[in-house]
């Protein structure tokens, strides 16, 4: 504690003494955009703006990229998660985002939130463990905005216990100026960190809107081979269709080469100690199984190698007093991982494993059905089917097929927002056997070939009282699911 | 909680509280200053052997952020930010102890005609804390970058 009053002192003191020349207005506040085609049901009120570009109402937190600020590199989406309250993220290496990295909202991690791409889920199925969503392939480039719910309130969200991430990408724009708004960054870090980024966002005779993105990163790291580079390509078309609909058409690409932290401990002087780097010993945590056993120095070099494809349409069409928005995705990753799977006693074995995840799925919602619109009472309503198929081929190409059906309802009377919901699982899953299950002595790696089925209902209710232009209080209970790890 | 994949923990109970406060002076400072404390009572599973996975256990209980934001002079921005991390148990080896940070960023733009250019330098952990935030993975001490960057 005594350390955080030293710094706060700093702090203040640096503010005290650039306190005299402030001369002029504040930057503009970021204004809420509709450019990813989405529409807004009830008007949120701002509760604040504690940072550029962030706005926190008691629904969600809204942090707009363009504006968002931070003393330090901005490249990936750990970078924006690192500055906003309630989200704790472990990193691996400060200089980029690793695989390995942990991030929780409120204390409970990427098992039990869910991270999104325009509003469609991105985490894995989680093999070796706790591999469920690979955060050094998130980059800002084609981010609009982030929008965080804590809590497992919005039954909009499948599987949100602990909250939502959901990343909302840039999708050009509706205009007749041929001219594209065109940005080129690159920069330079401590430990050879590096980037180069370009990303172009525009239309054409306000029938398409396009934006593309691609960026190179690379870094040595702090720890001993613990180093890294990625490269991402990122876009897409907006179709400015008739009657106001719009057709979305993206496609992202992300490569990441990473090299796993290998042993650099002084009472291992057989694996050679290189005073200059600092110790990596092998009780280092791994919480996410990246690797499961110390790592050496040298030829071959332990390394990590993930191509992850993202490919995405968006259907949205005004039908009568709401929207239908059709969504189709897919995700293709690929990893092909070089490791030691055992060092003590010796031999060494190393060994190379190439695994695929492929996520297919569909969204069906009608959303923002406006029931009733009067002065004192609005009612609006959202339905929806979602259904995805989680599996790693060729060996089991349907790990999870997942359906659910969803329906959230808005209530605005007065100062109070009445917003209720449930949602329906049905989950058909090959899983394990636990040791226990199996009659082994503890603890013993666990025998597959077990199949399940849970479905049930999943209700969620949520009362916000305005209490004056700038308050608001809230309360929220809910019942939520969590899809497991195979 | 963690990595419970094939058992599941009786039951849990996960509480705590965020306090954030913000400050607009004379539209050329931005202020925040936020707390957040979380902790979580878990029954004990029979089926926890060695490792811990009841991973709150890694997150601090206690964070508190304070991040200033000030004008110096038309469209240079000073930027100072300071946390502070309580101590953290870890999955498999010790105690992590309290830290503190310091970084700071200064971001210039101009701009020509229809071109905007902007220069970013910082400096992060400028105090040198020695920290760690996953245990076993050591964190540098004063860490120095640069960006330029431009849109026309």
């Amino acid at each position: 504690m005594r350390a955080f009053w030293g710094s706060l002192g700093i702090t203040g003191l640096l503010l005290a003494l650039v306190w005299p020349v402030w001369a002029a207005p504040l930057e503009k506040p970021p204004e809420a955009t509709t450019t990813s085609g989405e529409s807004v049901a009830l008007e949120q009120i701002t509760i604040m703006a504690p940072q550029p570009g962030v706005e926190i109402t008691t629904e969600k937190t809204v942090i707009h990229i363009d504006q968002f600020r931070r003393a330090g590199l901005l490249r990936t989406l750990e970078d924006v998660l690192q500055e906003i309250g309630g989200i704790d993220v472990l990193r691996q290496n400060p200089m980029l985002a690793s695989p390995g990295d942990e991030v929780a909202i409120r204390g409970l991690s990427e098992g039990r939130m869910v991270v999104e791409i325009d509003g469609r889920r991105i985490n894995h199925t989680g093999h070796f463990g706790r591999y469920i969503v690979d955060w050094a392939t998130l980059t800002v480039d084609d981010i609009e905005r982030v929008e965080i719910i804590r809590g497992g309130h919005s039954v909009l969200h499948p599987f949100a216990i602990g909250g939502v991430i959901n990343i909302i990408t840039k999708k050009g724009k509706k205009t007749k100026e041929l001219k594209p708004d065109v940005s080129l960054s690159t920069g330079y870090a401590s430990f050879n960190t590096n980037f180069v980024q370009g990303s172009v966002d525009g239309g054409l005779w306000e029938r398409v809107g396009y934006h593309f993105s691609a960026s190179r990163q690379a870094t040595d790291g702090f720890l001993r081979n613990n180093f890294q580079w990625n490269n991402n390509f990122a876009g897409g078309l907006q179709f400015f269709l008739p009657f106001d609909a719009t057709l979305w058409l993206g496609a992202r690409y992300s490569h990441v080469n990473y090299g796993f932290p290998v042993v650099n401990d002084p009472a291992l002087p057989q694996f050679g100690f290189d005073p200059n780097y600092p110790p990596f010993l092998a009780t280092a945590d791994m919480l996410r199984h990246l690797p499961t056993a110390l790592q050496l120095p040298g030829f071959p070099i332990p390394q990590w190698n993930k191509d992850t494809y993202y490919l995405d349409a968006i259907l949205m069409v005004p039908v009568g007093p709401g929207t239908v928005r059709v969504h189709l995705f897919t995700t293709n990753g690929r990893r092909d991982i070089h490791y030691y799977t055992r060092v003590l006693p010796p031999p060494a074995v190393f060994s190379n494993v190439q695994t695929r995840d492929v996520t297919q799925g569909l969204i069906l919602e009608y959303k923002d059905v406006k029931l009733v619109d009067w002065e004192n009472f609005k009612n609006y309503l959202t339905v929806g089917f979602d259904y995805q198929l989680l599996g790693s081929p060729p060996t089991n190409n349907i790990i999870y097929n997942v359906k659910s059906v969803y329906l959230q309802d808005v209530a605005k009377w007065g100062k109070f927002t009445f917003t209720n919901g449930v949602r329906y699982y049905t989950i058909d899953m090959d899983t394990y056997y636990a040791w226990f299950e199996a009659g082994k002595p503890a603890p013993a790696f666990p025998t597959e070939g077990k199949q399940q089925r849970e479905s049930g209902f999943f209700p969620s209710f949520k009362i916000d009282w305005q209490a004056a232009q700038n308050t608001a209080l809230y309360g929220a209970i809910s019942r939520a699911m969590r899809l497991p790890c195979p | 909680m963690g990595s419970n994949c094939l058992y599941n923990i009786p039951s849990v109970k996960m509480y705590g509280v965020e306090l954030e406060a913000s400050v607009n002076l004379e539209k050329r400072f931005r202020g925040l200053i936020s707390y957040s404390y979380q902790a979580f009572d878990a029954k004990e599973s029979p089926f926890q052997q060695g490792w811990s996975y009841y991973l709150p256990l890694v997150y601090p209980k206690h964070k508190i952020k304070a991040i200033g934001r000030i004008r110096l002079w038309e469209d240079g921005w000073l930027q100072l930010d300071t946390r502070f991390i309580s101590a953290r148990s870890s999955q498999k080896g010790p105690r992590l102890g309290s830290y503190a940070l310091l970084n700071l960023g200064f971001e210039q733009k101009f701009k020509f005609w229809q071109q905007e250019l902007s220069i970013n330098v910082f400096g992060n952990n400028l105090t040198g804390a020695h920290y760690q935030e996953m245990q076993g993975f050591y964190m540098p001490r004063q860490t120095f970058g640069v960006t330029v960057g431009t849109k026309f």
